[in-house]
């Protein structure tokens, strides 16, 4: 069970117990020592409250990121699968999709991701990001390249076999996303 | 009993300390053939434009006359572009050299020439790779024996060294020598090197590479020399006709042909040299002879046979080629091959800018792939 799980159970536990004890109160009043239990319980649990309330927002921050990032890695890899990058694309200049890394940028920058329990997962998300902009740096060479007025067929034939090549830095970077994607954790 | 013991095998040891001028050649074709292509081709159509008799590419150095002649022409002192291009071939070498130096390369000349060139190449290369081949093709035995001859002054060792007679522009000499070739050296790379400008004495140029194309596995390369030219006019056309026509040793080389193989009697008057531009990115010079003396004129066939040649007929001689970049990529294009380097220089023996100059290329199979790595290879490596 996780911290705001105990708090939680802790807090809604000690509301009922007042209210129990409450009930009781209303039909035997002559125990005077009824009001301080009450009283006292609801003030702990006033304050546990807080601790609740805070650790929910947390959860609620990383929810929201982790699936933000989630979304931005799906469209990634439906980009990586665009007819453009499609091996059986005809080997003509073209203007390229990029990847994109907004949602990863502010997942890295909220700290919605937790110290030590995402520590790894944040690690992953830092090298993505450098793998993301090497990739779409290559994208720019290729398109400087075969944009250049003095390439022939065959060299451009050769920047669509290198971009396909086993070897690529095409299939290193849709092999990180899916390493990724099934890293991330479910939501 | 022991085994009889190959004599090819007893050849090396043999031969290792004779003082004779042996030389060694495999040939490849049944001469009678060629004598009988070489008389084929002179009995073609009439025409005035050089395009129905001919002596056709590898016949022009055929047999011990032309190739006396040619080896006259290239020590000609007034032959200024054989000496231009001896030049620049050793400048364009040592900036392609460094694609072909580490990779164990085996050397295969097409058409081997004064052998000059590939005494530059094999011996560069043999400085990697101790146990390299030598192996010069040629269609002419007499070319193979002078050819091979600087080399073998350089010290390359005789027993390295493989001479083939053999017309390398049929297709199926070709597979023949493709296929030897893959059994002699396995899967070790191959060079091989047309220089001298070799390409351009063929008809169709295009059939030629192609064939040579052919004979490529992905781990070998082709080096290609050729003449280039930076402008397309009619006058640049008449110019490079001019370039040939300037030097007698070289007329005498290209009629030598006719002198030796046929009866004609060869008036210098007769031998025109006519510049042309061919499909608008190169200049084809023809040089022809043309029955301008008035009368018919016969001529003895090696097979004795006679020819009539009407007033007007010619007969082509040799074709030589100038090309430009755009050429030059339409041909690699279309043989699929890919420049792994490509340098190019102007000639600088003229007061004036000239337009003529050469082109080394070092090309590679299109199938090659993770051989030649190219500009897009190093930007999409991991």
């Amino acid at each position: 069970m996780n911290r705001r799980a105990v708090v939680s159970v802790v807090t809604y536990g000690l509301l009922a117990l007042a209210f129990v004890l409450g009930v009781i109160w209303f039909f035997w009043p002559e125990n005077s020592r009824w009001e301080p239990a009450v009283n006292s319980l609801t003030l702990v649990a006033g304050l546990t409250g807080i601790f609740v309330e805070r650790l929910t927002a947390e959860a609620e921050r990383r929810t929201e990121v982790l699936r933000s990032v989630a979304d931005e890695l799906h469209e990634n890899t439906r980009l990586l699968n665009d007819d453009r990058f499609s091996p059986d694309a005809p080997t003509a200049r073209q203007v390229y999709p990029r990847l994109v890394v907004s949602a990863v940028d502010l997942a890295l920058v909220s700290g919605a991701l937790g110290l030590r329990r995402d520590a790894e997962l944040v690690g992953q998300l830092h090298r993505w990001r450098d793998t993301v902009h090497l990739f779409n740096r290559r994208l720019d060479l290729t398109e400087i390249s075969t944009f250049s007025n003095t390439i022939s067929a065959a060299e451009l034939a050769a920047f669509h076999r290198a971009l396909h090549r086993e070897n690529s830095y095409f299939a290193a970077t849709r092999e990180k996303l899916d390493k990724l994607l099934g890293a991330l954790p479910g939501l | 009993m022991t085994e009889p013991v190959p004599v090819i095998r007893k050849l090396e040891h043999a031969l290792a300390d004779d003082d004779f001028a042996w030389s060694l050649v495999l040939t490849g074709e049944d001469q009678t053939d060629k004598l009988a292509t070489l008389t084929g081709d002179l009995r073609g159509p009439f025409s005035t434009t050089g395009d129905g008799k001919q002596i056709t590419s590898g016949f022009s150095y055929w047999g011990i006359g032309p190739t006396i002649a040619w080896a006259n022409a290239t020590n000609d002192p007034f032959y200024l572009v054989m000496k231009a291009g001896a030049e620049s071939f050793q400048r364009h070498w040592r900036k392609v050299r460094p694609h072909v130096e580490n990779g164990g390369f085996h050397v295969v000349s097409l058409g081997v020439g004064t052998g000059v060139k590939d005494r530059t190449i094999v011996s560069d290369l043999r400085r990697q790779n101790r146990n390299m081949y030598y192996i010069p093709v040629d269609m002419s035995s007499e070319m193979l024996r002078m050819g091979t001859q600087p080399v073998r002054d350089a010290r390359f060792p005789v027993a390295q060294v493989l001479p083939v007679q053999l017309d390398f522009s049929i297709a199926d000499n070709m597979e023949e020598l493709a296929e030897m070739l893959a059994r002699l050296v396995g899967d070790e790379p191959i060079l091989f090197t047309l220089t001298g400008n070799t390409l351009a004495n063929f008809d169709s140029d295009e059939e030629l590479l192609g064939t040579l194309t052919q004979g490529l596995r992905a781990q070998d390369r082709l080096l290609l020399e050729v003449a280039s030219t930076t402008r397309l006019d009619q006058e640049t056309a008449d110019a490079a006709a001019d370039e040939y026509h300037q030097t007698r040793a070289f007329a005498e080389f290209v009629t030598s042909a006719l002198r030796y193989n046929t009866d004609l009697k060869i008036n210098n008057e007769l031998v025109k040299f006519v510049g042309e531009v061919e499909d608008d990115d190169a200049l084809l010079v023809k040089i022809l002879w043309q029955n301008d003396t008035g009368d018919e004129v016969r001529m003895e066939l090696p097979d004795h046979t006679e020819v009539v040649l009407p007033i007007g007929d010619t007969i082509r001689l040799y074709t030589t080629r100038k090309y430009s970049t755009t050429r030059l990529k339409r041909l690699t294009e279309a043989c699929k091959l890919t420049p792994v380097e490509a340098i190019q220089s102007q000639f600088r023996y003229t007061r004036r800018p000239n337009p003529f100059g050469l082109e080394l290329l070092l090309l590679a199979p299109e199938a090659a792939g993770e051989g030649a790595r190219s500009l897009a290879d190093d930007i999409w490596a991991t």
